[in-house]
């Protein structure tokens, strides 16, 4: 029974030194899935200046991420696909200053690169039988593209051709790469330079901006870092807009 | 003593979250604001595709699960694959298998049949993760039967199929039924490969299990009702494959003697 006693402690022992290195900070950064790649750059940039920091990130639907922070989860930097997530952290209490627009996007209507379907332009995606993809509502990507397909007389036809409902904007392209899915409409940035030669992008001269917001749940300088020109070279460079 | 300690943070710590889903349900009052009409769609077209699945299973596993029982083979090793696959590749492969480009999938189209966003396809992947654990469960109990009988009854003048039908079935049918339970369950169960594959649409493809992922930020009170329901269910069956899997052994052991 000793021996025993000894590993659980052991065993203890070595999961709380995961948890803390004690000479490593670590900022915890909560941010909406289309910013993957450009986050990762950031984070890799910010960590060669602030040696002493480890950036940890987690990666999901803005609305999921919301969710778990409001149920608790530990959060020090909260990277919003939309405004309406970030209010409700702003409702809650939970966050340190004020937010900030730190960048935009544009929408973008996919197709598999061989477009078994022939989609061209929006109203395409009403012909029947047309398999269209979008994400779970309260996903931001989902909200944008109501916002567009509500312009369009099509409306109800689009909405009806709707295959499945994903859980975020990465699954919503994944699902059009491998070929399963005839179209969706996404963010320009996640056309990614590896997605090119399976998906063609046909840019929407929609009147609808998606709207990044970060804001800081605990005090720390990622949050300024992505703010900074630095910080907005990196976004532009994987295809933001300036705020 | 530290045995005891031990155990009690073992059972604590299982016990835990279903207890947290019951409390935070009565705390909320959550049945009062769930969404009734995506639960009630996703526990139809739960029991409905497991059914359908569980009738495969049934149909394809018990020939297979008596072979393996017979003629011990290394097919069993190959069976049991899918029990220790992480869902995500089960899913995976079955879009490479079934999906638009994939091996079959292909060949499907030309034929005018696209698998992925279906409800057939929910199906595949449930019988795909589920028909291992009934197998496996079956051939135990067919196992089980001494061979004494069965050779009893060939020396009394029965055929193969006599002896399947007088002998063996009437033995091993509380491990079939033991295993179909457990098969349901795992099927009931089914997550990842079912998204990555079927995908998420409500009254098609959306089983509770992804309903449970798919309104948790919009409708926590729904996705709590609904995981509430699947730990009844869990329980449920935990106790009926336990209550069988004990009687069916009291059987055998009592036919030996």
């Amino acid at each position: 029974m000793r021996p025993s006693l000894h590993l659980l402690l052991l065993i203890l022992l070595l999961l709380t030194s995961c948890q803390s290195e004690p000479d490593k900070n670590e900022i915890a950064v909560f941010a909406a899935s289309s910013l993957t790649d450009s986050f990762n750059e950031l984070a890799t940039a910010f960590e060669a200046n602030h040696t002493d920091t480890e950036i940890v990130f987690n990666f999901a639907s803005s609305s999921q991420l919301a969710a778990q922070i409001l149920e608790g989860a530990r959060a020090d930097v909260f990277a919003s696909a939309n405004e309406q997530q970030m209010q409700l952290l702003e409702e809650a209490g939970l966050v340190e200053g004020t937010s900030h627009i730190f960048a935009t996007n544009r929408l973008v209507l996919i197709t598999p690169e061989d477009n078994p379907a022939d989609i061209q332009q929006v109203h395409d995606l009403a012909r029947a039988n047309t398999r269209f993809v979008t994400a779970v509502r309260g996903v931001p990507i989902r909200e944008y593209t109501e916002t567009l397909l509500a312009e369009y007389t099509e409306y109800d036809a689009i909405i009806e051709n709707i295959v499945s409902e994903e859980a975020n904007v990465r699954q919503v392209v994944l699902k059009v790469a491998l070929g399963e899915a005839d179209a969706a409409i996404v963010y320009a940035t996640d056309v990614t330079a590896d997605l090119t030669d399976q998906i063609r992008a046909i840019q929407l001269d929609a009147p609808t901006i998606p709207r990044y917001h970060i804001a800081s749940l605990n005090a720390n300088a990622f949050t300024d870092f992505v703010l900074s020109d630095e910080g907005q070279a990196i976004l532009q460079k994987w295809g933001f807009d300036a705020p | 003593m530290l045995r005891n300690v031990l155990t009690t943070i073992a059972v604590t710590f299982i016990i835990i979250p279903a207890a947290a889903l019951l409390w935070r349900s009565v705390e909320q009052n959550a049945w009062q604001s769930t969404s009734v009409e995506a639960v009630q769609a996703a526990l139809f077209l739960s029991l409905f595709t497991s059914f359908i699945s569980m009738l495969i299973i049934l149909i394809l596993g018990t020939p297979l699960a008596y072979s393996l029982a017979t003629r011990p083979s290394w097919i069993s090793a190959v069976i049991e694959m899918p029990i220790v696959l992480p869902p995500a590749v089960a899913g995976l492969g079955l879009l490479m298998a079934f999906g638009r480009r994939g091996i079959l999938g292909r060949w499907l189209l030309e034929i005018g049949v696209s698998l992925p966003f279906s409800t057939a396809a929910v199906v595949i992947a449930q019988i795909f993760v589920a028909i291992p654990f009934f197998v496996r469960t079956a051939q135990v109990g067919f196992e089980a039967i001494p061979v004494t009988l069965k050779e009893a009854a060939t020396v009394d003048g029965a055929n193969a199929n006599a002896v399947f039908r007088y002998v063996t079935l009437p033995l091993a049918w509380r491990a079939l039924l033991a295993g179909m339970l457990i098969a349901w369950a795992r099927a009931l169960g089914e997550f990842g490969a079912t998204i990555l594959f079927a995908g998420n649409l409500q009254g098609e493809t959306q089983t509770m299990p992804l309903l449970v992922f798919a309104i948790l930020e919009r409708d926590l009170n729904a996705a709590i009702w609904t995981a509430l329901i699947l730990v009844g269910v869990a329980m449920l069956v935990v106790i009926l494959s336990r209550w069988l899997t004990s009687s069916a052994r009291a059987l055998v052991l009592e036919a030996d003697q």
